[in-house]
């Protein structure tokens, strides 16, 4: 028998080898999103090795340790990665402590929906750009679409995603980053670890606290063989420490392959209704000449506000003196009748502006607090803290204005400024005051609440009005009404604001009015005492903690 | 087998960019440009195609979630067909292993002396090296002209002229050693 050439048999074999049919549709179906970005690499390793001077032992545990990792990625097997893949329909975290409770993250879609520990329920849609919040105790789910981002942050369309890609690439870029630029203060640094025994990938990301400290913000933890993310710690706010005696919120990761269908499947009661915030067009001129009034208000006074209750045995219940300047506020807060009882000192003199601003500087506050558009510092006094020093915590500005939402006397006077705008307007009532104009705010759920404006006055709101839903009748809660409006440089001021709660069986509160007086003075540069908005004497001696 | 009409005009670094940036789609231009390549290393360990189709796509999605590790995509067929031996080999370890536990008695398959003789000829194939492995099989699986495998691989005529009567007498002389 003739042996054909070596070039037909090569085609004879290939064409038998050759597959009977295409395959192309089928790989794609079964491929993920995208492709997955490279696991992190130890940050030292190539460095040791390509500089040669590190000690033999190293090189070879470094090695040793990389060998392990490189034959673990090529040992990945189909099943894995088809697993993986159809377990990353939904990822569900169940967190121990802080606010969340869980996540529900549907890498498909980008909606998300998370449940808090004190029963709400928030859904996200960034598709939609929609946000449905479930407020246990106002009974609605209140609708904000768009949704309404701080300054320095924005929706992301949406792009199906694997887990790996939605949660650990942007930790695996931002380390990739780091390393490349040889950041000598990374904000992720990626490290090989193990969680129960087995070999993962840690994230741990850094921040800066509103002290400028670095620190440990949160760590991830990942398997390079799933490539899955594990588990999630992050550290929690100050005042959660506080309240769960825990430092991490500690979060666990698995991959459901259905999750909640709504609001509803997650404990929110069927027939709540949804509530769209939106504010009419007959409501946008009020809400306009609200803003501007509260813009133009003073930026440099002084103000002393005092606080007295109803059938109280204590001739003041709090006593504050706020200094403002510009973008700077310092507020000194005042309880005479604890300040007293700790240090035996002279009476309280007569209530009068002049005397309580006399007396307040001689007298330590129990909290101080410090802010400008970037940090807040609040100071407690050791006594008040029950502590051996006075406590400081400092914490950052999100970019919002927190600023102009705290402070008195602006609060009291268009409490509506930084309430998402969503009112309607009322039909002049028997609550009604003479001249102006009433906004309601909310009413589908249990509670709402009626501001009237006073357009003549600078559009202050001079009568507030809560309301409860009992049943089905809707029943006062408390009423808020500024009195002695005068002018100080030209704007008006309310210089008495009597609040009334009405008494409430259900909540076993009696009936009480408190009433607070406020005394504006407008100062100019030379005015200030020195170091009034200085945080560092704060800090003397105190316990100082930032986040 | 792959027409010239199929093949993308672009190359596999290209391709492979356009993945790596998020084009998913590119990925079937890859996946149609090999196929064959890929099905024939796979039929070459595990002489069944139902076995080497399972093996041929294992090896892409495989190839797909690590594609990223890839240091130089030009190599990227050689690369390829490193993963589908593996796959190939590890899902024969795997038939013959759940063919112990069944304990059931396999019928022997016979195969031709055609099929035979391809066996040997592409296993012979597998031990030459990776470069020479790609230009034949470009030019006897694909059927590309020698100037089209030049283009492809960014390479002088005259190289991949060199490069394939080295890989027939590399594939000749591992084809005399065998008994």
């Amino acid at each position: 028998m003739n042996t054909p050439d070596l070039e037909t048999r090569l085609k004879n074999a290939l064409a038998i080898a050759a597959a009977p049919r295409s395959i192309v549709d089928d790989v794609m179906r079964r491929l993920p999103a995208s492709v997955a970005k490279l696991a992190p690499r130890s940050r030292w390793r190539r460095p040791l090795i390509a500089a040669g001077i590190a000690a033999p032992t190293v090189i070879a545990a470094t090695l040793v340790f990389a060998l392990f990792f490189a034959g673990s990625a090529i040992r990945l097997t189909l099943a894995d990665v088809q697993a993986a893949v159809e377990r990353q329909a939904w990822a569900h975290i169940r967190y121990d402590a802080g606010q969340l409770k869980e996540t529900w993250i549907n890498l498909r879609t980008g909606e998300a929906y998370t449940t808090r520990f004190d029963g709400n329920v928030v859904y996200f849609n960034d598709k939609t750009n929609t946000r449905l919040e479930y407020w246990k105790d106002s009974g609605v789910i209140r609708q904000d679409a768009p949704i309404q981002y701080a300054r320095d942050k924005a929706s992301r369309p949406p792009t199906p995603q694997t887990a790996w890609e939605h949660i650990i690439s942007p930790l695996e870029d931002a380390a990739t980053q780091a390393q490349r630029a040889k950041s000598a203060v990374p904000t992720v640094v990626s490290t090989h670890d193990t969680l129960g025994g087995k070999p993962v990938i840690r994230f741990d990301t850094y921040t800066n606290d509103a002290l400028e400290h670095r620190f440990l913000y949160s760590q991830l933890w990942a398997d390079p063989r799933s490539r899955l993310p594990v588990r999630v710690r992050t550290r929690l706010q100050l005042g959660e420490r506080g309240a769960t005696g825990k430092e991490w919120s500690t979060g666990d990761y698995d991959f459901p392959a259905t999750g909640p269908a709504d609001l509803y499947a997650l404990g929110v009661p069927r027939g709540t209704p949804i509530h769209k915030d939106i504010a009419t067009a007959a409501v946008q001129p009020i809400l306009d000449g609200i803003n501007r009034a509260h813009d133009g208000f003073l930026k440099q006074y002084r103000a002393v506000v005092w606080t007295v209750m109803s059938r109280s045995i204590q001739p003041i219940e709090s006593l504050h003196v706020i200094w403002r300047n510009g973008d700077k506020l310092r507020e000194d807060y005042h309880e005479p009748w604890f300040e007293l009882q700790r240090k035996p000192s002279p009476p309280l003199p007569s209530l009068n502006s002049k005397a309580l601003f006399a007396w307040a500087v001689q007298h330590e506050p129990i909290h101080t607090q410090l802010m400008d558009s970037q940090r807040e510092y609040t100071w407690t006094s050791a006594a008040m803290a029950r502590k051996a020093k006075p406590q400081v915590r400092v914490m950052r500005h999100q970019g919002f204005p927190l600023l102009d939402q705290n402070a008195w006397p602006e609060q009291m006077q268009w409490p509506t400024r930084y309430r998402v705008p969503d009112f309607q307007l009322r039909e002049a009532n028997a609550d009604t005051p003479a001249g102006c104009i009433g906004l309601r705010f909310g009413g589908d759920g249990n509670s709402r609440i009626d501001y009237y404006i006073d357009p003549a006055n600078d559009s202050v709101c001079v009568k507030q009005i809560w309301w409860a839903k009992r049943g089905t009748e809707w029943t006062k809660t408390r009423e808020y009404d500024l009195s002695d409006l005068h002018r100080v440089a030209g704007h008006v001021v309310a210089g008495t604001q009597r609040l009334h709660c009405y008494r409430d069986a259900a909540q076993h509160l009696d009936e009480s009015t408190q009433t607070t007086t406020i005394s504006v003075v407008p100062l100019t540069a030379s005015d200030y005492p020195p170091a009034v908005f200085d945080p560092a004497p704060l800090t003397i001696g105190a316990n100082v903690e930032g986040f | 087998m792959a027409s010239l009409e199929s093949q993308s005009v672009q190359s596999d670094e290209h391709l492979i960019g356009e993945v790596l940036a998020g084009r998913r789609d590119a990925y079937a231009d890859l996946v149609r440009r090999y196929e064959g390549h890929v099905h024939a290393a796979a039929w070459t360990i595990l002489r069944d195609h139902q076995a080497a189709e399972d093996a041929t796509q294992e090896s892409f999605v495989k190839a797909y979630c690590n594609l990223a590790t890839l240091r130089t995509p030009r190599t990227f067929a050689p690369w390829l067909l490193t993963i589908v031996r593996r796959t190939a080999t590890d899902l024969a370890r795997n038939k013959n292993r759940l063919a112990l536990v069944r304990a059931l008695p396999e019928t022997q398959s016979v195969d031709s002396p055609e099929d035979e003789d391809a066996a040997l000829v592409l296993s012979a194939l597998a031990h030459i090296p990776d470069h020479e492995q790609q230009v034949l099989l470009l030019r006897y699986f694909d059927d590309l002209a020698v100037a089209d495998i030049a283009a492809r691989l960014d390479c002088a005529v005259g190289t991949i002229t060199k490069r394939i009567s080295r890989a027939l007498t590399r594939l000749r002389d591992r084809l005399k050693e065998r008994p």
